[in-house]
């Protein structure tokens, strides 16, 4: 059983912009995890620095106590995904796992395969003729059948229709029963993939705000609703997160566990995405 | 089928295992028969398979579902009667508390609920 | 270590796409020397031909072809997990096996046309040295080792140019890299065609020896000392200006970020 921790990790850019401040988590091995926030909060920094290819101003990443940066044997445990194309595009589906192969010994060329099949994708196809939906799927077939023990994926439903979306979450869970591969998840669908991820990291402008299993996330903040000054008289000394103004009627998402609501006030559950919102600055 | 979703009130594991009881209560699955196994249900329903793991281990607890060694979870003898009772014990509050409440603010009196009744009775 | 230079010399994008990238441009080459070729015997011409292409226009695109191949492992490593430490570690020794191969491409295209062109009493000299003026045949042995390690150095003087470029363009960003390649490429034709710059002295030295014992047609006998002096010289420097620009190189790539320059949009 491996970890991979993450320790007070910082990343300035160009003097000025704090991509990250002082990040610590710890990633298990054999759980699926999710990476939210929104954008330019973090999370694509966050994964790029786990996987090499950029630098951490301040802190380390480690994986079994040993420093994972800039070393050969255990990046080979660790395969990231992302957005950024750094494959040249005119390299071909099967040409990209074949050479995957001579870098990740637990390639497992048959299964990338099967996922093109079932994905519809041709193996055939130059990147460069992918659309943004299929290029997206290409990638995660090459994280997928890397052999790696730890999967990093960067919004893996970037242009993915709905089918594809529901196939992809279903090939993540097939995979992990099989395998035990760790999954780290960055996405913005929070709706649809909570129900994957056994544990939450949530970033909020390079921090993190929030780290724990899935099911208590929902214990971190509660709505309520009815009368404003009701609602108001009721918010006093309490963290808000988020106020609605409908008419004469409000409703307020507040930090918390829910203590002493009185009557007159609708006390609700958030939706994750609400929740999410709510936690990461409102709808700026 | 309704599935459980993230967005309602009870945590994920919980709403797995009332879905299981419902399909136990209603006779879909019998006694000595398998429920689905974790990894069907972890996929169908999108949820980790732990999260799964964890809803069924409740069930277990609660004497309804036993495990066979090498085949899977079972639903035990007499857990349609179980969970019967436990939800005969909790229908007042499920069910009866709210109505009430629901009856007051439309200002429905108790005979008015009872002619209800009866009227479903009579059809 | 092995399997990165492994995957350098049999994957499909290293040495096998550079490959790629140098036929077509000498096949081009070797094309214009047979549309030449056709022009001379139509207008029937004889004896000394000097045209010297396969070297000076085929290291340039030899060079050209290492930096985009370089650049491109790079970003392939990087997204295998490869790190900078071992990618340019395989690339030291891997780089001059390239130029040697290149050069033996260079050196049988040399032959093989020079040949064509005897076909037709043309005596083509395409060696692109000095020596070119005074149209030493490729087939002499001195000669056709002279010419092997000359092409050899200029080929990796190139590669260093393309090393530039890389490291240059991946620690800060295209322009700079593009500058970087360009300014010290200048710079070094500047030096080389300088009269008394330090390599010209010698090509002078070793040519003024040599024609003196060659002209008109008898067989040369250079003094030895001097023929092996100028390999070594030759092949000394290009060896220590390539450890240099490779140690520039070694510490730009050191900090390179492949990805994620500037993320978000936000202030």
């Amino acid at each position: 059983m491996s970890t991979i921790t993450v320790k007070s990790l910082s990343k300035t850019y160009h003097h000025s912009r704090q991509a990250l401040s002082s990040v610590n988590l710890t990633i298990e091995s054999g759980r699926i995890y999710g990476l939210l926030g929104r954008n330019g909060a973090g999370k694509t920094t966050l994964c790029n620095i786990i996987g090499n290819r950029i630098f951490a101003s301040r802190g380390t990443v480690e994986l079994d106590g040993k420093p994972l940066c800039e070393n050969d044997e255990l990046l080979k445990s660790v395969y990231c995904m992302g957005a950024e194309d750094l494959l040249p595009n005119y390299m071909r589906v099967s040409d990209v796992i074949r050479s995957m192969q001579m870098f990740y010994p637990k390639t497992d060329a048959d299964y990338a395969k099967k996922l093109c099949e079932r994905f519809k994708l041709d193996p055939v196809k130059r990147l460069s003729q992918l659309s943004t939906g299929y290029r997206t799927i290409a990638k995660v077939i090459f994280a997928m059948s890397s052999g790696a023990e730890f999967l990093f994926l960067d919004e893996p439903t970037l242009g993915l229709d709905a089918n594809h979306r529901e196939l992809l979450y279903k090939l993540i869970l097939e995979r992990f029963e099989e395998t035990g591969t760790t999954f780290i998840i960055s996405t913005h669908l929070i709706d649809e993939c909570a129900g994957l991820f056994e544990h939450c990291f949530i970033l909020r402008e390079g921090s993190l705000i929030a780290d724990s299993e899935s099911d208590e996330l929902r214990r971190l903040a509660y709505t309520v609703d009815g009368k404003a000054e009701d609602v108001e008289a009721y918010l006093s000394g309490k963290e808000v997160l988020s106020r609605t103004a409908v008419g004469t009627l409000c409703s307020a998402c507040v930090k918390g566990e829910p203590d002493a609501v009185p009557a007159g006030l609708n006390l609700s559950q958030p939706s994750m995405q609400q929740l999410l919102i709510a936690l990461t600055g409102g709808e700026e | 089928m309704k599935y459980p979703s993230f967005n309602d009130t009870e945590p994920l594991f919980i709403q797995i295992a009332q879905w299981l009881e419902d399909r136990i209560v209603t006779g879909q699955i019998q006694a000595d028969e398998q429920i689905p196994s974790t990894t069907e249900l972890s996929q169908v329903l999108k949820i980790n398979p732990a999260t799964v793991r964890k809803g069924v281990n409740l069930l277990v607890e609660k004497g309804l579902v036993y495990k066979k060694r090498g085949m899977g979870m079972y639903v035990a003898e007499h857990a349609t009667e179980h969970v019967r009772d436990d939800r005969r014990v909790k229908f007042y509050d499920d069910y009866i508390a709210p109505l009430l409440a629901e009856a007051q603010r439309l200002g429905l009196s108790r005979a008015d609920l009872i002619e209800m009744l009866k009227g479903d009775d009579a059809q | 270590m092995r399997d990165f230079s492994r995957y350098l010399f049999r994957g499909r994008e290293g040495l096998r796409e550079y490959l790629k990238f140098i036929a077509a441009v000498f096949a081009a080459l070797f094309f214009i020397y047979m549309v030449f070729l056709c022009v001379l015997v139509h207008d029937g011409e004889t004896g000394q031909i000097d045209l010297s292409m396969y070297e000076m226009i085929g290291g340039f695109a030899a060079g050209i072809g290492c930096a985009v191949v370089l650049d491109r492992l790079l970003h392939i490593a990087v997204n295998f997990g490869v790190s900078r430490t071992r990618f340019r570690k395989c690339i030291l020794p891997a780089l001059p096996v390239f130029a040697l191969i290149t050069t033996g491409i260079i050196t049988l295209l040399n032959m093989l046309t020079v040949l064509i062109f005897r076909q037709f009493d043309l005596e083509l000299s395409c060696m692109g040295n000095l020596l070119t003026t005074h149209s030493y045949s490729i087939f002499r042995p001195r000669m056709l080792l002279f010419n092997i390690v000359f092409v050899f150095c200029m080929i990796l003087f190139f590669y260093t140019l393309a090393m530039l470029y890389t490291g240059f363009k991946n620690r800060f960003n295209l322009p700079v890299g593009l500058a970087a390649a360009c300014i010290t490429g200048f710079l070094g034709y500047i030096y080389m065609n300088q009269y008394d710059s330090l390599v010209n002295q010698f090509v002078n030295q070793f040519i003024g020896g040599i024609h003196y014992y060659m002209y008109p047609n008898e067989l040369f006998e250079v003094i030895n000392q001097e023929y092996w002096n100028y390999i070594i010289l030759l092949t000394a420097l290009a060896a220590l200006w390539y450890l240099a620009i490779y140690a520039v190189f070694a510490k730009l790539i050191k900090r390179a970020e492949i990805c994620g320059k500037e993320q978000g949009g936000q202030i």
